[in-house]
């Protein structure tokens, strides 16, 4: 884009897992519609699955009229190889599209990113919120990409960086992805955070970004979210992002206070994550009168040193008595493993196996490291012997405790344990008359 | 892992090597007696997910109180409830639709070789392998309609007739849909260590957990069985 013009025309692309939604691009789509300094900005926001074949994906983008100048994609290891094709295609029909990424698959790894893929002008690293409007508007004026805070992007033949910005301190400031008055794309379920971070800082997570800072919204905007996706006809489910629902029992029962006249009316929450070994009976209790159906957590591994390696501790007995609250409360728990973790042997992940199935959560996950930008297990992969793909997903290999061929082995027999596992009499079911 | 209580429906193991089992008797144990085994196992459950019960032996579909059977098994509370069958009743009628409705959630598949000639040589049942590989795609078909989580194992016998086929065996039970397979050995046959280590090679990349007396490199397996006395 080499001249200023007075209007963009932006398409912010979702591609998600399927039966996911993009919540990053509802934040970033009412970041610019809310920024004074693009009034004449055009804003779309396409949503695709990853099981859609990115030329399609590309020939969607390219028939919008009128023709995005801006094309942006958040990115994460499940979608980058779907979204660098898509942009591959979109560059070679149209090249004066501008496309912007970002996300936890290109963030870190900004300059790798642009030198790798040569259809992407621009990595926004971080938070987008302020990033990318910033950015648009640079575009809009003419100004310089690569000077903006918090972005790296093509200056003539060089990469250019502007300055790290500093994340986000008021969250309050970041526009709601719901905002009054425009209706919400739904399936009947949407997409709520209450804060930012995480209290862990787990070696293989990008969530917390190596810190256990947490930043919240305020109450109020807490409240105000709810409501207004609680409110959206049709909406049956609400699926909470927060990497710890019950960060504490204040803040639970808080929660829980402005979610229960929902739950009452029907209203549903699924699959959030959890600490488990915080829930006792006042806090399955409070997750029951929220809604909550079914909660997420490890314990990931059972092995002394892979717990120590990435920085996690497990209780086991806590642990247990978290999963029994839940249950005796109804709520079905899941626990996910992660084969492959450094320190770990191949009989420390059989070990977790029968943990997990002996605490008969009502889900057993099973699957293997994918060693993610930004995380402390991708800077110390050569000095922790783990091997894995340079190419997202970041499969994990082999370790220096188990082969290729257990990794393998493990995962298929993982495979068919929870798949026997899951398959059983609801108490529905087993209530059926014959 | 995941323990299930086996209970035998009736002598004359179904789909076994006709050639080995020539004289092959089938016989049925009584209905009351089976349904007093699964109470016991239910009741003697202890910890861990279940209580899960695998009526095996004799083809439970040729048992004249299947349904009872089952009935039983939910109303003692079982959460699992498997099936080991040739595959051929499954494909017949509404079975599949039957057994998932009444609360089978597993079945167990037997094959003794990967193709109909061999299989349905072996089992003396001309048509019977196609039979089991539909039969086994009928029963995921039935649950998925009704929205419920099934699995399908596979039981492969190996004796000196069809131990070449014991590859194509576990690839065709992973066609069916299998996520393991048990390799259950002859009474004092040898099987051939590098037959063993190409089904294992080919288990692992067709997805499939193989297991069963020395063949998984691990200490563990997908499910494990407990006897139950009839």
């Amino acid at each position: 884009m080499s001249a200023a013009q007075e209007r963009l025309v932006v398409a912010l692309v979702g591609v998600s897992t399927p039966g996911y939604r993009s919540l990053a691009n509802a934040y970033l789509r009412e970041s610019i519609k809310s920024d004074i300094r693009l009034p004449e900005t055009w804003i779309t926001t396409p949503d695709f699955d990853t099981a859609t074949d990115p030329w399609w994906i590309a020939y969607q983008i390219l028939d919008l009229d009128p023709a995005p100048d801006v094309v942006g994609f958040s990115v994460v290891c499940w979608n980058a190889r779907s979204v660098f094709e898509a942009v591959r295609v979109i560059k070679a029909v149209r090249p004066q599209t501008y496309v912007v990424v970002g996300g936890p698959e290109v963030g870190p790894l900004a300059e790798d990113s642009l030198a790798e893929q040569p259809g992407i002008d621009a990595v926004v690293r971080g938070e987008g919120e302020f990033a990318l409007p910033d950015l648009v508007y640079s575009l809009v004026r003419g100004g310089s990409p690569g000077s903006t805070p918090g972005v790296t992007a093509r200056e003539g033949g060089r990469v250019e960086s502007g300055p790290s910005r500093p994340e986000i301190e008021n969250l309050d400031d970041v526009a709601s992805p719901y905002p009054p008055g425009v209706a919400i794309p739904t399936d009947g379920s949407a997409y709520l955070e209450t804060y930012r971070g995480c209290p862990h800082a787990c070696a293989y997570c990008y969530e917390g970004k190596g810190s256990t800072r947490i930043r919240s919204f305020s109450w109020d905007r807490i409240a105000s979210d709810i409501e207004r996706v609680a409110s959206e006809p049709g909406m049956r489910s609400i699926s909470f992002i927060d990497p710890v629902f019950n960060l504490t029992t204040d803040r639970l029962r808080r929660l829980s206070d402005l979610l229960a006249p929902w739950a009452d009316k029907g209203l549903r929450l699924h699959t959030i994550e959890v600490d488990i070994e915080r829930i006792d009976d006042e806090q399955a209790a409070l997750l029951v009168r929220a809604g909550v159906v079914s909660v997420e957590t490890g314990p990931q591994t059972v092995g002394t040193a892979a717990l120590a390696e990435c920085r996690r501790s497990l209780d086991p007995s806590r642990f247990l008595a978290g999963v029994a609250a839940c249950k005796r409360a109804g709520i079905s728990v899941e626990c996910d493993l992660i084969i492959g973790l450094p320190g770990d042997t191949a009989e420390d992940a059989l070990s977790g196996m029968r943990f997990a199935f002996d605490a008969d959560p009502g889900k057993v996950q099973m699957s293997s490291l994918h060693v993610l930008p930004g995380t402390d297990l991708w800077v110390r992969a050569e000095e922790l012997g783990l091997v894995f793909d340079d190419r997202p997903p970041h499969e994990l290999i082999q370790t220096k405790d188990m082969s290729f061929g257990d990794l393998r082995r493990l995962e298929v027999l993982g495979n068919a344990a929870s798949t026997v596992y899951r398959a059983r009499l609801t108490p529905v079911t087993k209530g059926l008359n014959l | 892992m995941i323990a299930f209580a086996q209970i035998q429906l009736g002598c004359g193991e179904t789909a076994v090597c006709m050639r080995c089992h020539p004289e092959r008797a089938v016989s049925m144990f009584p209905a009351e007696q089976v349904v007093a085994a699964v109470g016991r196992a239910a009741a003697e459950w202890g910890a861990g997910p279940g209580p899960n019960v695998s009526f095996v032996g004799a083809e439970p579909f040729a048992h004249p109180a299947l349904v009872r059977l089952v009935n039983a098994a939910v109303q003692a509370g079982c959460e699992r409830i498997r099936l080991r069958t040739d595959g051929g009743a499954l494909f017949v009628g509404g079975n599949a639709a039957g057994v998932v409705q009444a609360g089978v959630r597993h079945v167990e598949l037997v094959l003794l070789a990967g193709d109909s000639v061999t299989h349905d040589g072996l089992a003396d049942r001309p048509g019977l392998f196609e039979a089991a590989i539909s039969g086994a795609g009928a029963f995921t078909e039935a649950a998925r309609v009704v929205g419920e989580h099934v699995s399908v194992t596979g039981l492969v016998r190996v004796c000196r007739h069809n131990a070449p086929h014991l590859s194509s065996a576990v690839l065709a039970l992973a066609k069916a849909g299998a996520v393991s397979v048990l390799v259950e050995r002859a009474e004092g046959f040898m099987l051939p260590s590098a037959t063993l280590a190409e089904a294992l090679r080919v288990a692992t990349v067709a997805g499939v957990a193989l297991h069963g007396d020395g063949v998984s490199p691990f200490s563990a397996e997908p499910w494990t069985v407990r006897e139950v006395a009839v």
